[in-house]
């Protein structure tokens, strides 16, 4: 059996069905195994898709994820989308075709170091240097993307290996393996903590998601009546309209849930990471809570706030086990009042598109079997702000490397793994230039992907930053001059129409949830609309700036 | 301040890179590296002194994330009293051939909140 066959055997004894990729030199021998294979390839437009949507197709299915690229360009290419893995703790399997073994280090045609290349944003990389290790390579590959804090991997296959014979390989496939169980002794101190606490608020993250304990996590706060922030990550780990959920924290978190925090005696942390789009100022981030920080990682407790009690372990073991009673009565009270007091409101004045409220009744309308992708922006924070998720992997945002053109090929991972499911892209007109070329592949594939693109002529989240602390200097955010997309997507192949006024809305969402095929929305809006609250950097998240304070 | 790490790890491509890279990248100064393979070439033993303004164990912690790395352990700390904190990494079991017969507590250690400069969080 030839190197490209094992591998290809290797990544069905893995459970893969579906692959991202984008062929070339170095790695002709395993497009050569694809063309007999059951596996299913996508050929995307630029390898940065092949890695991002890989990563969705994994949010939304639990799996790893699998891209394929040849040498040197095609690697090159592949490494944001690595990176946004790596960052976001996305199981992900890369595989790069190399040059020849012999030609390893001679500065050959398409040779770049992608090993070295990578190294700072991968969990762990194999160079397969002999046909007898690929099997084994890949198996272990696998293991190690999804075990602990997940994260990419990649393999980087020298085109000799690929075309190498080798007799009866052997393929053993891996076991999930389970996470550890907490400590009791941690436990029970947890569980004491949270008994005599009297302003506790549980902090959830992505970590959620990851551990499949959003069941867990409603059940505890149910039980012990605590209210919940979540992080950007942590979107969806209770349902958003749940009355204990108090919304987004940190940046551009509600302002009931930044007071909670900066108020609570303690905080319960599960699977959150301190990160400081969350936490502004570390020093003055909760200043009065003891800290609760349970996490499958055992290398995120106390990396950046010290845990009075720190669990590590299997985060649904945990939650189960920590169903106190404590007496908080006026605290939730005071909470709740607040979520009604700062509610977001949709009436901004005007009849252009309000951005926020075009998502709102979006989230009203769409029901549940939806999947959301975003860019990065402006408009990514009003997903965050104002669409109302159930459930953590139907939100899906570059959250740690904050990669523009995220939105569609993440759409393509996550309507390939869910061809019935209604998946929406949310796009800044800036983000969509990004991975424009995605537009081919919704086409290809006939992908019922709606695109929302929310069109300020601008860079706008650099813009407001511009605005608010660069004394409105606005350098290079202008993008008035952008290319009529609607016309665009049609040249692709691809319905589109405009939407201009307010009174458009409606019809638009009309159109979005009742037509069959993919469909471009371009939506005009002002540029002037900021994302508020902000914290700004730096602060602390009680110097909250509003928009009737600037 | 200068902390002297033992690092013991499997002999994998790119092992030792890694390690540099990542105490490169949080900031960690490599004051002085001796490093060795194992007589069966399986293993490799590092001996690294770092000097930096970040606490050790963020080096620490950096390190035994890393796949290959079986075991680190601080063997000394200038400028501070001797003491001993090591972590063995979860992925892996101590090599039959380089036993270590001292205890390995699992890694629980307090730290002070450190903040990264406020000028430094940016868009
Ligand atoms: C690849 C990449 N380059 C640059 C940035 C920095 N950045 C963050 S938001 C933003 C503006 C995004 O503009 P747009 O997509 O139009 O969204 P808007 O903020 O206008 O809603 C930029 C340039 C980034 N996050 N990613
Ligand atoms: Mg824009």
């Amino acid at each position: 059996m030839k190197g490209s066959e094992i591998l290809i055997k290797a990544l069905e004894a893995e459970g893969v069905d579906t692959i991202f990729g984008y062929p070339g030199g170095a790695i002709m021998p395993v497009y050569d195994a694809l063309y007999d294979s059951q596996l299913k390839h996508i050929l995307v437009r630029h390898e940065q898709s092949a890695a991002l949507a890989a990563d969705a197709y994994s949010r939304v299915t639990g799996k790893v994820g699998v891209c394929l690229s040849t040498s040197g360009p095609g690697a090159t290419n592949l490494v944001t989308g690595i990176a946004n893995a790596f960052l976001d703790s996305v199981p992900m399997v890369a595989i790069t075709g190399q040059v020849g073994s012999a030609l390893i280090g001679t500065d050959a045609f398409q040779e770049v170091d992608i090993f070295g290349i990578s190294m700072p944003v991968v969990k762990h990389s194999f160079l397969v240097r002999r046909v007898e290790d690929l099997a084994e390579t890949v198996a272990r590959a696998f293991k190690i993307a999804r075990s602990g804090r997940p994260g990419p991997v990649l393999i980087d296959l020298p085109k000799d290996v690929s075309i190498a014979d080798l007799q009866n390989p052997k393929f053993e496939g891996n076991q999930i393996e389970a996470m550890p169980r907490p400590e009791a002794k941690q436990l029970a101190m947890a569980r004491s903590m949270i008994q005599e606490s009297r302003k506790p608020l549980v902090y959830a993250g992505g970590g959620i998601r990851i551990a499949g304990a959003t069941e867990e996590l409603i059940a505890f706060v149910e039980a012990t009546g605590i209210p919940c922030v979540t992080t950007l990550h942590g979107i969806g780990a209770i349902p958003a309209q749940h009355e204990l959920a108090m919304g987004m924290l940190g940046m551009h978190g509600t302002k009931h849930a930044n007071m909670a925090v900066q108020e609570c005696d303690l905080l319960i942390a599960v699977g959150a990471r301190f990160d400081d789009r969350v936490t502004g100022k570390l020093a003055e981030f909760a200043p009065h809570a003891k800290v609760v920080h349970m996490d499958g990682d055992q290398f995120e407790i106390s990396k950046l706030r010290s845990a009075d009690c720190g669990i590590v372990g299997d985060i649904k073991v945990s939650l189960n086990f920590l169903h106190a009673k404590p007496q908080i009565e006026e605290w939730v009270a005071t909470c709740m009042e607040r979520k009604r007091q700062y509610a977001f409101t949709y009436d901004a004045p005007g009849d252009t598109v309000y951005a926020p409220g075009f998502i709102k009744e979006l989230s009203d309308r769409a029901g549940d079997n939806t999947f959301i992708t975003c860019d990065v922006g402006q408009h990514q924070m009003w997903v965050a702000q104002h669409y109302s998720f159930n459930l953590p992997n139907h939100h899906l945002t570059s959250g740690g490397l904050g990669t523009m053109g995220f939105g569609l090929p993440a759409a393509i991972g996550a309507q390939l793994a869910y061809p019935d499911a209604r998946v929406v892209t949310m796009s800044g007109d800036g983000s969509f230039m990004m991975n424009i070329q995605e537009l081919a592949t919704v086409k290809r594939y006939n992908l019922p992907i709606k695109i929302v693109l929310f069109d300020n002529q601008a860079l706008g989240m650099v813009r407001q930053w511009q605005e608010l602390f660069f004394e409105k200097r606005y350098s290079e955010v202008d993008l008035s001059d952008n290319p009529d997309f609607a016309k665009v997507a049609e040249a692709f192949g691809i319905p589109a129409f405009r939407v201009e006024k307010r009174e458009e809305v409606g019809p638009a969402i009309d159109r979005i949830l009742s037509e069959d095929g993919p469909l471009l929305a371009h939506v005009f809006i002002d540029q002037a609309a900021n994302v508020w609250p902000l914290v700004p950097p730096g602060k602390n998240n009680s110097e909250m700036l509003e928009a009737t304070t600037v | 301040m200068r902390f002297t790490l033992d690092v013991t790890m499997a002999n994998t491509e790119g092992a030792l890179e890694r390690i540099l890279g990542r105490l490169r990248q949080r900031s960690f100064n490599v004051c002085a590296l001796n490093a060795g393979l194992s007589a069966n070439m399986a293993r490799m033993d590092v001996r690294v002194t770092l000097e930096s303004a970040r606490p050790i164990e963020l080096a620490i912690k950096q390190l035994a994330k890393l796949i290959d790395v079986e075991g680190v352990e601080i063997i000394k700390a200038e400028e501070h009293h001797h003491h001993e904190s090591k972590l063995r990494h979860p992925h892996n079991h101590t090599h039959g051939h380089h036993q270590d017969h001292r205890q390995h507590a699992p890694f629980e250690h307090r730290q002070p909140a450190f903040d990264l400069s406020p000028s430094q969080i940016g868009l």
